[in-house]
């Protein structure tokens, strides 16, 4: 039986009465303007195929995998449907029922969840832009993304990340989930977070073992993956008694305080998925809230107008919008620029700007204009997906902001200017 | 429809604007209502010249021309429950020309009212029509059925504020009525007959709206009540003391607790009634207005006056009133929602009938009322796949139209008639005005292609 039918998602489904509101916060329906790609229209085709009406087809497959996951009509929805809870879940049942296309499945199940292979990946790839990419600039952009603007590190975070010396009694036992991305392509960064946190008397523990954290498998509706890396991870930061488990990536952050839904209906692991999703933090949420640092103290001389792009796995996914907002307020010497739209999506959403680039583009280009209109002159985002695809386009543009991750206004240590 | 007509109307707005897959049918098969009919084709035309050589081959061909813009309507006018093509128009979606000195902007008819209110604000001008669902509706869809909103008492409707517009007839013709001028003394006010035509007698394609300047300073109160009867006493003496506000509006008990659940804003869950009032003007004119209205409240025994003290906690307060109508889905997952108007002092007598018609029906029914118009949205609340219950609903429904009625109230305040209330119209008129009204609509659109039979059956 496929999972739509069954009676709780069946109900959920159900809760919905159409009264159009998630429609207009779909960035995606905004470039479409045609209602099957509104969360509406696509609660209604999931519906059709739980009861049989309408066959899982490949054109039904692109308007549920057309979501950015951005959480924004969940968020508007006066009843409380989660619009991206019940397309999660008709990925699922496609994922089962149909099974996923080799484009998704191999990095999926094959290369995101081995270190190893990942590692592999990562430095064929810088190999194969250093010497392919690089020189033909026809070829720096695939698709939209701009790829000769990612930085691939040589040798990535975590291999060699050794512990920094910390006073004997420190404050917190903290426990770094680093994420794929920061640790293959802003290695730097990761040292940054680093050196703030020992710097306010921390004890960081970075283990190399760590795996994906799971967003994509999760995205995508692959469930066994997802339990797997998600186990792994849970088992691994549990066993070392860290106090917090703090990352720089919001989506990251965002699947690791939310890994209890991927075990719903098992109650033995529900206790130990909810005492490890307690642990995490997003590092400004850390910094703010459970450390309470002063940052008035302008760390690295910078000068000039900053402005803040709110990742949808924090601002949506987590409520984090007042914490990095405040950092940037407080630091002195620096002007902050609210951006108008703030927290829409920048377009990235991890495959989907593979799969969509035309959406993506167009999503990307209003980003873009709204960051014009704050003549800011830094870009200080909290993701590293969001980091890429603002910096990407912005150099694509030609603009003159630059980009930088939050931690990096806050460590002595970085040379930013 | 023939596989031809349907390479003909490809040909008129090319291959990116037409689609006839499954899928595509059943997304705009529905609007808010629970009524379903799936068009045969959708097209989204970008430009006047489209939509003319669309209606010019449906009315040679005589196929059902529905148009739509973002289906949030309440009353199944959106719904092409004949077939044919389904005319989306959000794809002119254009802010054309401002003239803020004359206070006139021109717009297509798929622009969203919350975004022309975006883009009017930073001038300092608005668009006074609000329905609640402004953040997710068009302004042709608001003007095809003459839309209202909280802020009408003082300022009036959609049909206030309409000057003119660019239209498509049933024929394919093109013609321009009104004018850009604030004055059109024209003797057979065509404007206005198009004003909550519901999609009967031509497509937008141009709006001459009027708009105006942002007043200086506004006073948000919400006022609770121990019981409905002393909320509705409270809005009757409001107005009889010569104060208008901007806003009226009223909740009850269930309601607020819905409200409540998706804004936790810290309504007060055992109150029995909420007013929401607000008044606008200039800033010296409003402290005297305040303390009138809260003499009124405080003789009829309210539980809480509270004057808002912050813009944040207004827009909260206005957020939790534009989204209750969805938010009832968390009690039960459908709602039927009734739009009738009763004369003000008549509003305690109506509430009062509502109470019963839903104990006698074991049925809840929230009340929701822009109070200072009369005018009220019963909202049923059960669950479609009952069939039982669904039986109930019709049943009730046709108790508060009739009761309505009696008090001298009428079946359709904003939300217009089309499916929905067809069959209670008889009611309302008598045969020889649905004749007259029957007789314009086929003025109009002689095959009856447009929005067929919605309104009144009009036949062939």
């Amino acid at each position: 039986m496929s999972i739509l039918k069954e009676a709780k998602n069946y109900e959920l489904l159900n809760t919905c009465n159409k009264c159009g509101f998630c429609v207009q916060s779909c960035s995606v329906y905004k470039e479409h303007l045609n209602e099957a790609y509104g969360t509406r229209g696509r609660l209604r085709l999931i519906k059709a195929v739980a009861d049989g009406e309408l066959e899982r087809t490949s054109f039904y497959e692109k308007i549920i995998n057309s979501c950015l996951m951005c959480e924004e009509c969940s968020k508007n929805c006066p009843s409380g449907v989660q619009g991206h809870l019940l397309v999660q879940m008709a990925r699922e049942d496609l994922a089962r029922e149909k099974g996923l296309p080799f484009t998704k499945k191999l990095p999926l199940e094959k290369i995101l969840p081995n270190n190893k292979l990942r590692s592999f990946s990562f430095k064929s790839f810088r190999n194969f832009k250093n010497i392919v990419i690089r020189p033909i600039p026809s070829l720096h952009s695939i698709r939209g993304i701009n790829i000769n603007s990612v930085n691939i590190e040589k040798e990535d975070f975590l291999t060699s990340y050794k512990p920094l010396e910390v006073s004997k009694n420190s404050k917190f036992k903290v426990g770094f989930f680093v994420g794929c991305l920061m640790n293959h392509t802003m290695k730097e960064v990761a040292h940054s977070i680093v050196r703030v946190l020992v710097n306010e008397g921390c004890e960081v523990l970075a283990p190399q073992e760590q795996r994906c954290c799971g967003t994509p498998a999760h995205t995508y509706g692959h469930s066994k993956i997802t339990r797997e890396l998600a186990l792994h991870n849970m088992r691994l930061f549990n066993e070392m008694k860290v106090d917090v488990i703090v990352t720089g990536c919001a989506s990251c952050g965002n699947m690791l305080k939310n890994y209890a839904k991927v075990f719903k209906e098992d109650n033995e692991l529900k206790d130990l998925t909810l005492e490890f999703s307690a642990k995490v933090r997003d590092i400004t949420e850390f910094l703010m809230d459970d450390l309470k640092i002063s940052v008035n103290k302008n760390r690295n001389n910078l000068v000039g107008k900053v402005t803040y792009h709110d990742p949808c796995h924090l601002v949506r996914g987590q409520n984090v919008t007042l914490q990095p907002r405040k950092i940037l307020r407080d630091i002195k010497g620096i002007e902050y620029i609210e951006m108008p739209g703030a927290n829409k999506c920048c377009g990235a959403s991890g495959m989907f700007q593979y799969f969509y680039p035309e959406e993506s583009m167009a999503i990307s280009n209003k980003k873009i204009e709204n960051i014009k209109k704050t003549n800011a002159d830094y870009v200080v985002t909290n993701c590293p997906a969001c980091y890429h695809r603002l910096k990407g386009n912005i150099e694509a543009n030609k603009l003159p902001q630059k980009i930088l991750h939050i931690i990096e206004l806050l460590d002595p240590g970085k040379q930013i200017v | 429809m023939k596989e031809t007509q349907i390479s003909f109307l490809r040909n008129i707005v090319g291959n990116k604007n037409i689609c006839t897959n499954k899928e595509e049918l059943l997304v705009y098969e529905y609007d808010a209502t629970l009524l379903k009919g799936a068009p045969e084709v959708i097209v989204f035309p970008e430009n006047t010249e489209q939509v003319s050589n669309i209606l010019a081959f449906a009315y040679q061909e005589g196929i059902p021309v529905n148009t739509r813009g973002a289906g949030t309507n309440l009353s199944g006018g959106s719904i092409p429950d004949q077939g044919g093509i389904a005319l989306v128009m959000t794809k002119m979606n254009k802010v054309l020309e401002t003239d803020f000195k004359n206070g006139v902007v021109v717009v297509e008819p798929g622009v969203i009212n919350q975004e022309l209110q975006d883009y009017l604000i930073p001038h300092g001008y608005y668009y006074p029509p609000d329905p609640a669902s402004m953040k997710a509706c068009t302004i042709g869809g608001n003007i095809g059925e003459c839309s209202g909103g909280p802020r009408c008492l003082k300022y009036g409707v959609t049909r206030d504020y309409v000057l003119g517009m660019e239209m498509v007839l049933g024929t394919g013709e093109v013609v321009v009525i009104g004018s850009k001028q604030q004055m059109n003394p024209d003797p057979l006010d065509l404007v206005k007959l198009m004003v909550g035509s519901e999609g009967t007698l031509g497509v937008f394609t141009k709006l001459f709206l009027k708009i105006k300047k942002i007043p200086e300073a506004k006073k948000t109160m919400l006022c609770t009540f121990n019981s409905v009867k002393d909320a509705s006493k409270t809005v009757a003496n409001i107005i009889s003391r010569g104060i208008v506000p901007t806003t009226l509006e009223m909740m009850d008990n269930l309601l607020i607790n819905c409200a409540e659940d998706f804004t936790g804003l810290g309504l007060d869950r055992n109150a029995d009634a909420l007013l929401l009032i607000e008044v606008d003007g200039f800033k010296e004119e409003l402290d005297g207005q305040v303390q009138v209205i809260k003499e009124v409240c405080e003789k009829n025994y309210v539980k809480e006056f509270k004057i808002a003290q912050s813009a944040q906690e207004v827009d909260q307060l206005w957020t939790a009133r534009r989204t209750v109508i969805g938010a009832v889905a968390r009690k039960r997952p459908s709602y039927s929602l009734q739009d009738v108007t009763v004369p003000r002092n008549k509003l305690p007598d109506i509430v009062e009938a509502i109470v019963n018609i839903s104990q006698k029906y074991n049925l809840p029914i929230g009340v929701l009322a822009h109070a200072g118009d009369g005018n009220l949205h019963p909202l049923v609340l059960f669950d479609e796949r009952n069939k039982e219950e669904v039986k109930k609903v019709h049943e009730a429904e046709f108790n508060i139209c009739k009761i309505a009625l009696s008090l001298g109230g009428t079946l359709s305040g904003e939300h217009g008639i089309g499916l929905l209330k067809k069959p209670y119209l008889k009611q309302e008129f008598s045969p020889e005005v649905l004749k007259l009204k029957k007789q314009i609509m086929l003025a109009f659109d002689p095959k009856n292609i447009l929005n067929p039979d919605k309104i009144l059956e009009v036949g062939k």
